[in-house]
């Protein structure tokens, strides 16, 4: 998360300056040639009759159709419930990592790594053999006596698992490049001046992290939303995300242009969630402790 | 079963980039490929008409494999005799156990009409009001079905795993996991019959080459060396004479596996797609 600007003592980067613009081409020009012409191209396309006339017929019909409101809706709610789970789990790792580096920690952020470099349609199906009905989980149960476990795939669930696994090494890494920058004599001059152990957690510690809290939801939010394989294989019909409609449509109907109005109508809806997400937390919230 | 998604064919005859110069496509996906004139119609003075029964031949596509959707279910689960219809299949009283489907309206729409009575021969023509007494029928069997399978390397791995006792399967899969030693029956009778075919994406380069190849692979003996390895056979019955009895057994294509199913009328199912759709993913949602 280094910038070039922290490679310099100062606050000013040596390159600053309007000529150091240049550096940003590049990859801009890649950004509109990759991203943006094909973006307003599929766009155009959605709002063009077969006859080249202007239309919004095809925008009428995803709004009349109940399985793409009730995908659109079923995607955002699933992504922020991965968010969610993907804080909880992972904030208590990242603390425990940045708290003090021991074997364990390196432990932990190793298996992270590994799993952050595992093919994602083997992880897939690995959790379909570890929470199907006879597989490593309930034979691991039944050890305990435990006969009877609720449904795990093929349901809200096992997609959840299953995208909460993807996605938690990048709310960790997240999180910890935060965590570790954090004074530890903070916490102990909380406690010099009497607050428990508590207390100067939540006081102190807390919202020194928000930054990385904030950046690893906005990260996982936005990842989560474009998730396919992993909901397809584990989710079950009624946990169906937007992806899974757009490649139904592509795939058995042919119809590129509808295709094109469901991403579009699940972009603007993305903007308009970032952009009341930018409100609330601020570009300073988000930023702050990483630049 | 699809190795070319019908995208990829509508992509390569669009855009006119390639990659697909020759394909196999399930003969609802090649309707529809039809309507949106996407294909290149079959060049018959390389192509060889008399090389099998003249209805095989068809202006843009060539007649190739044959895939069967069945029943199939864990023996293991029912010794004293497993489902026989899909009348069975909707019968949770008699065959206690967790189902699957394919997630796809086409073959399961039928499965339900004839669950629910109507005759294999009056399928079709398939109209709306079937459909919607289609999903009436499904509205009892849903929660008993436990997963609507995507791919077909998922349907196996569920019934591998024994997370299902019955469900519906390509034939080649289930012969498949047979081969791995996998308890499992197959149900020919009222199995529906999709036929593949060749076909070649309007406008390629390769064309000649394209129908070279298809000449080749229509050859009755070729056809057995593909039917054998992935019994999908083809509707050609010389290719029949190139197999052992068991491999014969194995095949949608023998005499009385075509007899026990019915040949879905991929027609409609090409014209009506857009339509049926978003009803199907509709009422999944619900």
């Amino acid at each position: 998360m280094h910038g070039a600007g922290a490679t310099s003592t100062g606050r000013r980067s040596p390159l600053a300056g309007a000529g150091s613009y240049g550096l940003i081409l590049p990859a801009l020009a890649l950004v509109i040639a990759a991203l943006l012409v094909p973006l307003a191209s599929i766009f155009e396309s959605s709002l063009r009759a077969p006859d080249g006339s202007w239309t919004t017929q095809i925008y009428q019909n995803v709004a009349s159709t109940a399985v793409y409101r009730t995908s659109i809706v079923n995607t955002i709610v699933m992504a922020c419930q991965v968010s969610l789970v993907c804080l909880v789990l992972g904030y208590a790792m990242a603390y425990r990592m940045a708290r003090d580096w021991s074997a364990w920690a390196g432990i932990m952020i190793g298996l992270l790594i590994l799993s952050f470099w595992t093919g994602l349609l083997i992880r897939t199906f690995s959790w379909m053999i570890i929470l199907g009905s006879s597989g490593a989980l309930a034979s691991t149960a039944a050890l305990f006596g435990i006969t009877t476990l609720p449904q795990l795939l093929y349901n809200r669930t096992g997609a959840i698992i299953g995208m909460v696994n993807i996605m938690l090494p990048y709310m960790v890494l997240t999180l910890y490049a935060v965590m570790r920058r954090i004074d530890p004599g903070l916490m102990n001059s909380a406690a010099s001046l009497g607050a428990t152990p508590l207390r100067a957690f939540w006081r102190v510690y807390v919202p020194l992290t928000l930054p990385g809290v904030w950046a690893g939801l906005l990260l996982v939010f936005v990842v989560t939303i474009g998730f396919y394989i992993t909901p397809e294989l584990l989710g079950g019909p009624r946990t169906v995300m937007i992806s899974q409609v757009v490649a139904k449509v592509v795939q058995q109907l042919l119809d590129f242009k509808l295709a094109g109005a469901l991403s579009v109508v699940l972009l603007v809806v993305t903007i308009v969630m970032l952009a009341i997400y930018n409100r609330l937390v601020g570009p300073r919230g988000l930023g702050g402790g990483l630049s | 079963m699809s190795p070319v998604s019908l995208a990829k064919v509508k992509a390569a005859a669009t855009l006119g980039t390639y990659d697909v110069d020759v394909s196999s496509i399930p003969e609802n996906d090649y309707y529809q490929a039809i309507a949106e004139n996407l294909l290149e119609p079959i060049d018959y003075s390389i192509v060889d008409k008399n090389s099998g029964p003249a209805e095989l031949f068809e202006e843009f596509g060539v007649q190739s494999s044959t895939i069967s959707y069945q029943l199939v279910y864990n023996p293991a689960k029912y010794p004293d005799g497993g489902p026989q219809s899909w009348a069975d299949f909707w019968d949770v009283e008699k065959f206690p156990g967790s189902r699957a489907l394919w997630n796809m309206p086409v073959g399961n729409i039928e499965f339900a009409l004839l669950a629910d009575g109507v005759a294999k021969e009056d399928l079709y023509p398939m109209d709306m009001a079937k459909v919607e007494r289609a999903l009436a029928k499904f509205d009892e069997l849903k929660p008993h079905i436990k997963v609507w399978w995507e791919q077909g390397s998922q349907s196996q791995q569920i019934f591998k795993d024994g997370e299902v006792d019955m469900m519906m399967m390509w034939n080649g899969r289930a012969t498949d996991l047979k081969a791995q030693d996998v308890q499992l029956t197959q149900v020919w009778n009222e199995s529906a019959i999709v036929v593949n075919r060749w076909i070649v994406p309007r406008g390629t380069p390769r064309k000649e080459s394209a129908m070279k190849f298809i000449q080749s692979s229509i050859n009755p003996a070729n056809q057995a060396v593909f039917a054998k390895a992935l019994h999908y056979g083809s509707m050609n019955p010389a290719t029949l004479d190139h197999l052992s009895p068991e491999q014969v057994a194995s095949q949608p294509t023998s005499p009385e596996h075509l007899e026990a199913g019915f040949r879905v009328d991929a027609q409609w199912w090409g014209a009506n797609m857009a339509q049926i759709l978003p009803m199907w993913q509709g009422w999944l949602l619900k």
